[in-house]
């Protein structure tokens, strides 16, 4: 076995292995391995182990290229929560990986398309940081529409 | 530092299991595991664990797993409460997300979630690429466009008018319902709106028929309305007119649209004078017969109006046992009336 071996560092400092042809879908990695010859440890420093475990099972496919379109359609529906979707597509983004990100996208909007506006707060945890005067400066502007 | 071996180094020390299974272990752990890493569930029973597993699978290589996964537990409570999404890059929460929900729900909820997303909500690109996205994905097949105008905003205004009108819908059916204008004072929504009309059919030369509802429109408007759909068979307006002289428009279309078939005039306000002046292009003079021939459907209902002479040309023609108004023409064609008439 013979097949070159990159090593990824994710932000908590764990390491994962992936052999360099399959790592090199992520255009960023391909630009690194193509400058230094990527011997060392490559550092990720915004991905967290667990988003790079999904995105290095996600380069190991073993799939044929015809299949490819459905197989990253069901690896992002089996992690269909949408923090973990978010990370995925973040992790996508620094890696340059179009599909899966594009992916990863697609199924948080499909998630989130019929929330209200509080399931849309409480699923990606955000808090309402608006005061109740701008929220009737919206609601006088977009008066039509309710 | 702990490794997690995932890829192949792992396969090639286990050369038994094939990579195919091996995945698929991976990700009944990590659902089984991830609602535990998510904080929804504190406990997990090794034995509904083991449960997941086909009867091959070793014990070590499960705790194996297991100790893998312990690490990325502790740390994913920690990790997903203090997680801020919104310091996602705008590409991928605007663009790529955001984006598809489509303008209804970015006006219902999305921008109403929190500063940052009005913020991304705000940005023109938003809304360039959804007007972009349905009108093209329609190829030519459009129908039936209805275009909400914000009326604070004219460039997105104008853009969508040229958006939509780039790809001219080649059916038949264009409706126009700018709510949004109504909240406006009425000066600039016949000023506005008169504009957006004119610049929405010009290239629509092929139109055959068109509905205004709830619009305020200039007579002139309706004229360069008309003169730009010469193909323009049937037409309707149900709102009454905010111009005083609610004639001009009947004139207007009069004047403007020859071809008419069918003229739906529901709500609107007008004296005798601009319906003999329709009365007057279409049937010429020679009402029954051209009725006949021409107008099929010719509805004409004047409210707010007390009752009025009737002209002697409009007197003859309808009849004065129907009391409700409605006249039918021998002949297939069809006249009819509103309450006045009768």
């Amino acid at each position: 076995m013979s097949k070159k071996t990159l090593t990824l560092m994710s932000k908590d400092k764990q390491l994962f292995n992936i052999e360099e042809h399959l790592a090199v879908q992520s255009v960023t990695i391909r630009n690194m391995v193509k400058e230094d010859g990527a011997s060392s440890v490559i550092p990720l420093p915004r991905v967290d182990s667990e988003t790079l475990a999904l995105v290095i099972e996600y380069l190991n496919r073993q799939q044929a290229p015809e299949e490819d379109e459905d197989y990253v359609k069901k690896f992002v529906d089996e992690r269909g929560e949408i923090p973990t979707l978010l990370e995925l597509a973040q992790a996508a983004l620094d890696l340059d990986i179009k599909k899966l990100m594009d992916a990863a996208c697609m199924k948080v909007a499909d998630l989130i398309k019929d929330f209200t506006l509080e399931e849309v707060r409480e699923a990606l945890r955000i808090e309402n940081d608006r005061t109740p005067e701008e929220e009737k400066a919206i609601r006088d502007e977009f008066q039509w529409a309710f | 530092m702990k490794t997690l071996n995932i890829s192949s180094k792992q396969k090639t020390e286990n050369e038994n299991s094939t990579p195919i299974f091996e995945n698929d272990c991976m990700s009944i752990v990590r659902k089984s595991l991830r609602p535990i890493c998510k904080g929804k569930r504190e406990w997990l029973m090794i034995s509904e664990l083991k449960g997941l597993f086909s009867e091959e699978i070793n014990p070590a290589k499960l705790a194996y797993f297991l100790i893998g996964y312990n690490v990325n537990i502790e740390r994913s409570l920690t990790m997903s409460e203090s997680r801020n999404w919104l310091q996602m890059p705008d590409e991928i929460m605007g663009e790529m997300i955001l984006q598809r929900l489509g303008a209804v729900q970015i006006l219902m909820s999305v921008q109403k979630v929190c500063t940052t997303w009005r913020r991304i909500c705000k940005d023109p690109t938003m809304w360039k690429i959804i007007g972009l996205m349905a009108v093209h994905r329609s190829c030519g097949e459009l129908i039936d466009i209805t275009l909400y105008f914000d009326e604070t905003n004219d460039d997105l205004r104008d853009h969508i008018s040229r958006l939509a009108l780039d790809e001219p819908p080649s059916g038949h059916l264009v409706g126009l319902s700018p709510r949004a204008f109504e909240i406006s004072e009425p000066a600039l929504l016949l000023r506005y709106y008169g504009l957006g009309v004119k610049c929405a059919v010009k290239r629509l030369s092929h139109l055959e028929t068109l509905e205004l509802s709830n619009i305020y429109i200039h007579a002139e408007d309706i004229e360069v309305l008309g003169r730009n759909c010469p193909q323009l068979k049937s037409f309707t307006m149900n709102r009454r007119f905010l111009d005083c002289n609610a004639d001009a428009h009947t004139y207007a279309i009069a004047n403007s649209m020859p071809g008419l078939r069918h003229l739906n005039l529901t709500g609107t306000l007008g004296t005798d004078d601009g319906v003999q002046a329709i009365l007057h292009v279409y049937l010429d003079g020679n009402l029954e017969k051209l009725c006949k021939e021409r107008i099929k459907d010719f509805k004409y209902k004047r409210d707010n109006i007390p009752e009025a002479n009737e002209d002697s040309e409009i007197d003859d023609f309808y009849d004065d046992d129907d009391p409700l108004g409605d006249y039918g023409v021998s002949g297939g064609s069809d006249i009819s009336a509103g309450d006045d008439y009768d």
